[in-house]
């Protein structure tokens, strides 16, 4: 379970050298023919999409600026190249009064969207591992968590939680972009004496609190407890290894930006003033981190589950936040009056979050790896818990593909997956389906080395891969 | 109409909505084309099935009656010091972890008695999620995920703050280091550790802690060597698993089920129960000197706690989460309707219901009937005006006596009225809901997958929400559960969303008579709220169904069977007593749940 490099030593002076040494970036072990790493980023939205005008107007096959014209995908153009939209998707386990699982429509939209699991009827959160996790777990050294962030209030609940480290174990998405960006450049922003004077200390008091863990694990323990000791302490160990540098770039921002970050330090979300330049930020960082090595899988939520901004820049006034208005509805449970014209707000959120995905493309693409960007070696998917929000539909589901992972899938296609005629269909192409294409994207194979056949509850869903996509 | 930040789950930054909420407000309802068009696949009957199987009457009660352990139990209690004064048979606690979390409200105020800094670090600390409605359930109470990093980071910003004030510093300290920097270190650790891991340190811990102190030098950027050190200890004092948790390691004597708590461990107990804070030194001494092994030497130290301020934080924590009151920052009345209404109403409410909860139980001694129907109450000028009180109300809470006819205790505070009704309309359903409940422990399912939760809209016939209400929810899969719930939400007819007092509704007169099952016999009768609260003020299942919230709350988890009997037998004593919430906090600390744990299965 404990796979982590530890900065071992005494304090002081006598452990400075060791320190600096594994702190060093491992910049050259990129060069050469080794080949660069393929990542996954969730880019998650909420509320379903106004989804007569979402997709593509052209037909199946390749896609074209043009095909993307008048649709929300149309901020997307200037990357139709890199763009890879399946479609006819439905969600595993099945909506709300379709499989006999627990939770309404939004509970186990965001519940299952990653995790292809049924939730706990007792917490409401799902019963297994999503799929940024299990990448993480499976690529990342150390089984380093996957980066997690989160642009809104934050939200404990279970409607505000889409990656799952394990059953029952929700993963909160960071909300603060300067506390996500400290723990991603951990102590690489220090001057080095200063690195010494700070990785001594947590040394110290880490050697010490691990001192008084083993004092507490001596004793006769009910397996609870020992797991509930053993997570905290996991929870420690992975500090140590979040430290940044590990990849081919330092793991720091120009000092502008990231003095522009600083500036939201000790002010946690509390507006929707803050929406777009929180989740840019959020953007900035996740770019970053898939570009300097640091993870090679990362969540980007955007909202919560029934709730959502009220979207009131960048040519919208809105009055209503966006669950309302997936509903058309002045109130968040249906008890109000309609919203005249709701769907074309819908529409100009959609194209919104369109834009906001180009915005992550061209971060990523600012990163030249090898003859590419590191866009070419990602796979972003943007996803939502329901396709049409009124109807809280879970059939046909609005997911598009950004960049070609390494190779791995297709690019410039629109495919439908489902080999019925009809894509609003649950019969053949569960969405656990997608996500064991893009863990097998990425690289991750069995303990056999073998492609992986299956993610999720095998007891809905199917096993095997969406072939169509692969390259 | 509304154009401030609307998203709901913006009052769960810190306190999370409950799932139950969220189901009765939100929960969906496919519209019928998109049922046709999966024909295919039709609702899963069986959900239906079991829903109805669950019953309105069966799960009801919440066990006023749950029948005592007392027959036939041949136990001997008594003979080893474990006699429960509420339970004459063989009893012991419920299982419960050996680590124990400090939620976060108990490491904010922990950080506070200690170090005299007072400035919520937890606000920026991963959320708890909650358990039965109350978030300091012991077993979700872990360190998941980036919780770890939160402690090490406000640890860092604590020591550094420390460092950078040495006045506070050398309070903290309260040696001087001059003659003998060392020889002050170590009373420093002694005397402060004590007070961090609410017991004395072992000799390594002490070693340990001065080895730490010894490194300090040179590991921040300023301060002297002495400085230094003392900040490094604090640093890794409260990253310390024997800070963090409530840490319970005694074992039980061979042959027994039930492991006597030690003194040390019967303090932390007390302090974080009734203070939501660490023990102070008084409390440490008793412990020191044994006086916490009698139910006597509890009580005492019991009654000291309650009469200091601190107690006032659990006291009203409790209450904010029976009450929902994550739930009133979330408050919206529209203005169209409601011209008068001030969007700054939900603090207020929130601030006369705290005020309330804290005079009526700590400075006037109040039993669980007052609670339900005292008329004072304390009012700025914004609640004087949804009240309808004449006179010269500013920012400030001022007592005022409410007209009796009208208002009894803070089921009438518009706190509780405005969160449990909508924009524009009052829900008896949410009013109710919580009466069956909250108040009685009623165990109320939640509405069957697919149920459409909007009220017909009024017409010549169907006027009031009353009847649009009773229209909506006489369908006979409706009517059982619904009998029980919107008749006591009826009763409340006679105040509008915000709370104020109305005798029309669309028109009408509103009709607040209320009759449904009585869960302590017969048929409960009343013609409005008044009358329908001050009948639960006097209801055994209304008052035990208090104590079993707080029992809850105190024993940081949920009752289980082996509870029943001590549960029974206090809900007894207190009857007998009045159920003075004071005395019912000092007798939760003399039973043998709370002195004792349970023998725990080991792997």
């Amino acid at each position: 379970m404990f796979r982590r490099n530890f900065l071992r030593g005494a304090c002081g002076a006598a452990v400075a050298l060791p320190v600096l040494e594994s702190l060093m970036p491992r910049r050259a072990s990129a060069g050469g023919t080794t080949p660069a790493p393929r990542r996954f980023i969730a880019f998650a939205c909420c509320n379903g999409v106004e989804i007569t005008r979402f997709w593509p107007t052209s037909p199946y096959g390749a896609l074209a600026a043009s095909g993307l014209a008048g649709t929300a995908l149309e901020p997307l153009s200037g990357h139709v190249g890199k763009m890879l939209i399946p479609r006819g998707i439905h969600t595993v386990p099945r909506g709300f009064g379709f499989d006999p699982v627990a939770g309404c429509d939004h509970v186990k939209g965001v519940g299952h969207r990653l995790t292809a699991q049924q939730l706990d009827p007792g917490t409401m959160f799902a019963q297994g591992i999503s799929l940024d996790q299990f990448i993480a777990s499976e690529l990342n050294d150390g089984a380093r968590p996957a980066l997690n962030l989160h642009v809104g209030y934050r939200y404990e609940g279970t409607n505000g939680v889409v990656s799952y480290l394990g059953a029952n174990a929700p993963a909160v998405g960071e909300n603060n972009p300067w506390l996500a960006y400290q723990d991603l450049m951990g102590l690489s922003n220090l001057d080095e004496s200063a690195l010494m004077r700070l990785t001594a200390r947590r040394q110290s008091v880490l050697d010490l609190v691990e001192q008084d863990f083993a004092r507490l694990k001596s004793i006769d323990l009910s397996k609870a407890d020992r797991d509930k000791l053993d997570m905290h302490l996991t929870a420690i160990r992975d500090l140590e290894t979040d430290l940044g540098d590990a990849g081919l770039i330092p793991c720091t921002l120009d000092d502008a930006r990231a003095a522009e970050i600083q500036a939201m330090s000790g002010m946690p979300f509390d507006s929707d003033a803050q929406y777009k330049a929180v989740g840019q930020m959020q953007m900035d960082i996740i770019a970053l981190a898939m570009a300097c090595g640091a993870n090679h899988a990362a969540t980007l939520m955007w909202g919560s589950e029934a709730g959502g901004p009220v979207f009131t820049w960048d040519g919208m006034s809105h009055q209503y936040n966006h669950h309302k208005l997936s509903h058309g509805n002045t109130a968040d449970d249906c008890s109000g009056g309609a919203v005249d014209g709701y769907l074309d707000m819908l529409f100009d959120i959609d194209r919104w979050y369109a834009t906001q995905l180009a915005y992550l493309c061209d971060r990523l693409d600012s990163y030249t790896e090898g003859s590419g960007t590191v866009l070419d070696n990602c796979s972003v998917v943007w996803m939502n818990n329901l396709s049409d929000g009124k109807a809280h539909h879970f059939m046909d589901m609005p997911y598009v593909m950004m960049g070609g992972c390494g190779g791995a899938l297709k690019t410039g296609q629109y495919i439908k997956v489902t080999a019925q005629d009809n894509t609003v269909n649950d019969v053949d192409a569960p969405h656990n389906k997608l996500l064991a294409t893009i863990a097998n994207a990425v690289g991750v194979t069995d303990d056999a080395g073998a492609p992986v056949t299956s993610f999720g509850d095998p007891a809905y869903g199917e096993s095997g891969v969406f072939d169509v996509l692969q390259a | 109409m509304i154009t401030a930040a609307d998203d709901p789950a913006k009052p769960a930054r810190k306190v999370r909505v409950a799932e139950n909420d969220f189901t009765l407000f939100a929960g969906p309802a496919y519209p019928d084309h998109v049922m046709r068009q999966h024909r295919a696949f039709p609702r899963q009957a069986s959900i239906l099935l079991l829903w109805l199987a669950a019953g309105c009457y069966e799960g009801a009660g919440g066990g006023a009656d749950g029948g005592t352990a007392d027959d036939g139990a041949d136990g001997g209690s008594g003979d080893d010091g474990s006699s429960d004064p509420y339970c004459e048979a063989d009893t012991k606690p419920g299982a419960l972890t050996h680590f124990v979390r400090l939620t976060h409200a108990q490491y904010d105020n922990s950080v506070r008695d200690l170090l005299g800094v007072d400035d919520h670090p937890s606000s920026a600390f991963l959320g708890d999620t909650s358990v039965n409605g109350f978030s300091n359930n012991a077993d979700q109470l872990a360190v998941p995920d980036r919780l770890a990093r939160d402690y090490r980071r406000a640890a860092e910003q604590i020591a550094a703050g420390i460092l950078a004030t040495p006045a506070n510093l050398a309070t903290i300290v309260g040696c001087d280091p001059a003659p003998d920097a060392v020889g002050c270190a170590e009373t420093f650790i002694d005397t402060f550790g004590r007070r961090a891991f609410r017991r004395p340190l072992t000799d390594a811990e002490r070693a340990a802690f001065l080895s730490i102190y010894q490194g300090g030098d040179g590991m921040y950027e300023s301060g002297s060597a002495f400085e230094q050190g003392i900040a490094m200890v604090i640093e890794a004092f409260l990253q310390s698993p024997s800070f963090l948790y409530r840490v319970e390691l005694s074992s039980p004597a061979a042959g027994s089920e039930l492991v006597a708590l030690d003194g040390w461990e019967v303090a932390a107990r007390l302090s974080y129960m009734l203070w939501n804070s660490t023990p102070d030194d008084a409390l440490l001494a008793a412990a020191e000197a044994g006086e916490l092994a009698t139910p006597e030497g509890i009580e005492a130290q019991a009654r000291r706690l309650l009469a200091d301020g601190r107690a006032a934080d659990p006291v009203q924590d409790f209450h904010a989460q029976w009450l929902h009151m994550d739930k009133y920052p979330n408050i919206q009345k529209d203005p169209m309707v409601f011209p008068g209404y001030d969007p700054a109403s939900p603090a207020s409410m929130a601030a006369e219901t705290m005020e309330f909860f804290r005079r009526t139980i700590l400075e006037q001694q109040g039993t669980y009937a007052d609670l339900m129907t005292s008329r004072t109450t304390y009012v700025d000028a914004t609640l004087a005006s949804i009240y309808g009180i004449e006179g010269d109300f500013g920012d400030t809470l001022t007592p005022v006596e409410l007209d009796p006819a009208t208002r009894s205790g803070f089921l009438t505070q518009p706190g509780f009225l405005a969160s449990n009704a909508y924009l524009v309309e009052t829900s008896p359903i949410h009013r109710g809901v919580f009466i069956q409940r909250q108040v009685l422990c009623t165990e109320i399912p939640d509405p069957p997958p697919g149920v459409d939760l909007q009220l017909p809209p009024a017409d010549d016939t169907i006027k009031t929400t009353r009847q649009r209400v009773t229209h909506h929810t006489s369908p006979e899969q409706c009517a059982p559960c619904h009998a029980q719930i919107n008749e006591p939400g009826f009763a409340f007819e006679g105040y509008d969303a915000v709370g104020a007092i109305r005798t029309l509704d669309n028109g009408e007169p509103v009709d607040t008579n209320a009759s449904f099952a009585n869960p302590d016999g017969g048929t409960l009768t009343a013609s409005n709220a008044v009358g329908l609260i001050e009948q639960l003020a006097d209801s055994p299942t209304a008052q035990r169904c208090y104590l079993t919230q707080w029992f809850r709350y105190a024993s940081a988890r949920v009752e289980t069977d082996v509870d029943t009997c001590t549960l029974d037998g206090l809900h007894e004593a207190m009857t007998e007593g009045g159920y003075d919430v004071q005395e019912m906090l000092v007798a939760l600390t003399q039973t043998v749940s709370f002195r004792y744990r349970a023998a725990q299965e080991v792997e």
